[in-house]
């Protein structure tokens, strides 16, 4: 397997506060990787500099070989907790937006957006406008356009967390389906359950570092550090 | 008694030439056109190619049924509009160019900071904001032309001032309609690499038309009341028309009436506007 996202010695730093300290890290193609950790350890903050929302100070980030400052990187779909649609767009105005802008033919997009409604169990939503949708809706209209173009990679950042209990269940069931294919996918969240059911690799974050790296079976059952077991029994809680 | 309509006719168009009247009464109509046409762009229901297009034309013939070419129409010189036509005119005029060069000036404050120009505009606006109209205008008239040779007519550097004047404010509420931008937009824009002009026309503008409208009707409808500054420089609009009929006659008590049809003509104005901005409102809402 080849390394298809590469962390080389990677500090990020706002105002002079350290966000992520020296940070190594191989991902392969195809692997679901979870990141849990306390608020404010740094999870977001790592998965925004793979995409360059947060740029870093020192060291490398290589992603399939390449330096990711540098053109045509494999596509990378991002997912915020606060779903992010664009509020004066109709949902496939929001959905065919940036593939249009990079070149894309309007009628296949067109088609394409309206399967992937239809896979995000909101076919027929085409001309609503985000605000009039629920939170699950507009969640899965998120994730739906962070798939429109065909990302290699998918970051999700707490997808499931400003949800009501009701709603989690169908953007889980959704991102559960989507998941299934040979994406590499980074999972932020504090759902257990979830990180169970997702992904085969966990980390843990403390402070910006990440103090456990482990597949998932070890993390639960041969935790390497004793603050992840502290941490997940707190979760449990 | 008996001249009151030729007092009140005074008023409205002043000099301008009694056989070429209908040209102004087109103008009104293209304003008038021209509002409802916003409107309907507004609601979706024309294309923005067509409505730039649209546009474009309302306005420059406009200026064309004003000024003339001396071919197909009599030219009329700049000091012969007068009267409340003038307002409209300056009016109309200003606010479309004002805030297209607005939007402008936006992108450049909000993605070309560190340009030259973007540090001279900043630095030229908040000197203008700081200063009366009155004072900008004076500039323009007096001092500009004794600085740099350029020729302007008293009509031009009101048209100029006002513009300037304007886009010094529109700046400011776009600016802010922008920070009104819920920030994971921008995030979610970038992971969806929607950068630089195409976001700012896509993502950005859109909303912060939106956004500003309260604002940018309060600004027009300042400015609408500010035409009646240019009698200062020398202009006849209404309200300088008015003086030149004190000080002609003597009969003192018709011109509370004038003063109140004035006054009933810039609330009338400004009451469109008003009606104008709140049909805008309506019109775009995103649910
Ligand atoms: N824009 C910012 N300006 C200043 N500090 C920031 C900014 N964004 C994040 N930080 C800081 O960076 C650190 C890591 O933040 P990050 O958002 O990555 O944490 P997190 O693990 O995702 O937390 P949470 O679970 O609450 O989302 C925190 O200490 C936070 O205060
Ligand atoms: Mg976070």
């Amino acid at each position: 397997m080849n390394n298809f996202i590469e962390f080389r010695n990677v500090s990020a730093q706002i105002d002079d506060r350290t966000i992520l300290k020296d940070v190594n890290l191989t991902i392969h193609q195809g692997e679901h990787v979870g990141i849990i950790g306390p608020s404010g350890s740094g999870k977001s903050s790592l998965i925004r500099t793979i995409n360059r929302l947060l740029p870093i100070h020192t060291g490398k980030i290589i992603i399939n070989g390449k330096d990711n400052h540098t053109k045509n990187l494999p596509q990378i779909g991002m997912v915020f907790q606060a779903y992010a649609l664009f509020p004066h767009l109709t949902v496939l105005e929001n959905l065919t937006l940036a593939p249009l802008l990079h070149g894309g033919n309007a009628k296949a997009l067109k088609c394409k957006a309206q399967a992937l409604l239809e896979k995000v169990r909101l076919a027929g939503f085409d001309d609503r406008y985000p605000n009039s949708l629920s939170g699950g809706q507009q969640q899965r209209i998120a994730i739906a356009r962070a798939l429109m173009i065909d990302p290699e990679i998918l970051l999700l950042d707490e997808p499931t967390s400003a949800l009501d209990p009701e709603m989690i269940n169908e953007v889980k069931l959704v991102l559960q389906d989507i998941i299934a294919n040979n994406m590499t996918v980074l999972i932020v969240s504090h759902d257990i359950a979830f990180i169970k059911k997702t992904t085969s690799r966990i980390l843990f974050l403390e402070n910006g570092q990440i103090i456990s790296d482990q597949s998932q079976k070890d993390f639960f059952e041969n935790p390497a550090h004793a603050r992840q077991s502290e941490f997940i029994s707190q979760l449990n809680h | 008694m008996s001249n009151i309509h030729f007092l009140i006719d005074f008023l409205l168009f002043g000099f301008f030439p009694e056989q070429q009247r209908w040209r102004l009464m087109i103008i009104l109509l293209i304003c008038l056109s021209h509002t409802w046409l916003t409107l309907k762009f507004a609601r979706h229901s024309i294309p923005l190619k067509t409505f730039i297009l649209c546009s474009f034309c309302l306005l420059t013939s406009s200026w064309y049924l004003a000024f003339g070419d001396g071919w197909l129409l009599n030219i009329i010189p700049t000091n012969q509009l007068s009267g409340f036509i003038l307002n409209i005119c300056l009016a109309y005029w200003s606010i479309p160019i004002a805030t297209v060069m607005s939007v402008g000036f936006c992108y450049l404050m909000i993605y070309q900071p560190e340009l030259w120009p973007t540090h001279c505009f900043v630095i030229l606006a908040k000197i203008i904001r700081s200063i009366p109209l009155i004072t900008l205008l004076f500039f323009i008239t007096l001092i500009l032309p004794m600085m740099t040779n350029i020729e302007i007519t008293r009509f031009q550097a009101a048209l100029t001032g006002l513009i300037i004047f304007l886009i010094a404010y529109i700046v400011e509420v776009f600016k802010g309609a922008h920070q009104a931008i819920d920030t994971h937009q921008h995030e979610s824009a970038a992971a969806l690499q929607i950068t630089g002009i195409r976001k700012f026309i896509h993502i950005d503008l859109p909303q912060i038309i939106k956004n500003s409208i309260p604002s940018l009707i309060n600004t027009y409808i300042g400015l609408i009341k500010d035409t009646a500054l240019v009698t200062i420089i020398g202009l006849s609009d209404s309200l300088g028309n008015l003086q030149l009929l004190i000080a002609k006659y003597e009969f003192k008590h018709d011109f509370l009436l004038l003063f109140a049809i004035i006054a009933a003509l810039f609330w009338m104005l400004c009451f469109i506007c008003s009606l104008f901005g709140k049909k805008l409102e309506k019109a775009i809402v995103y649910e």
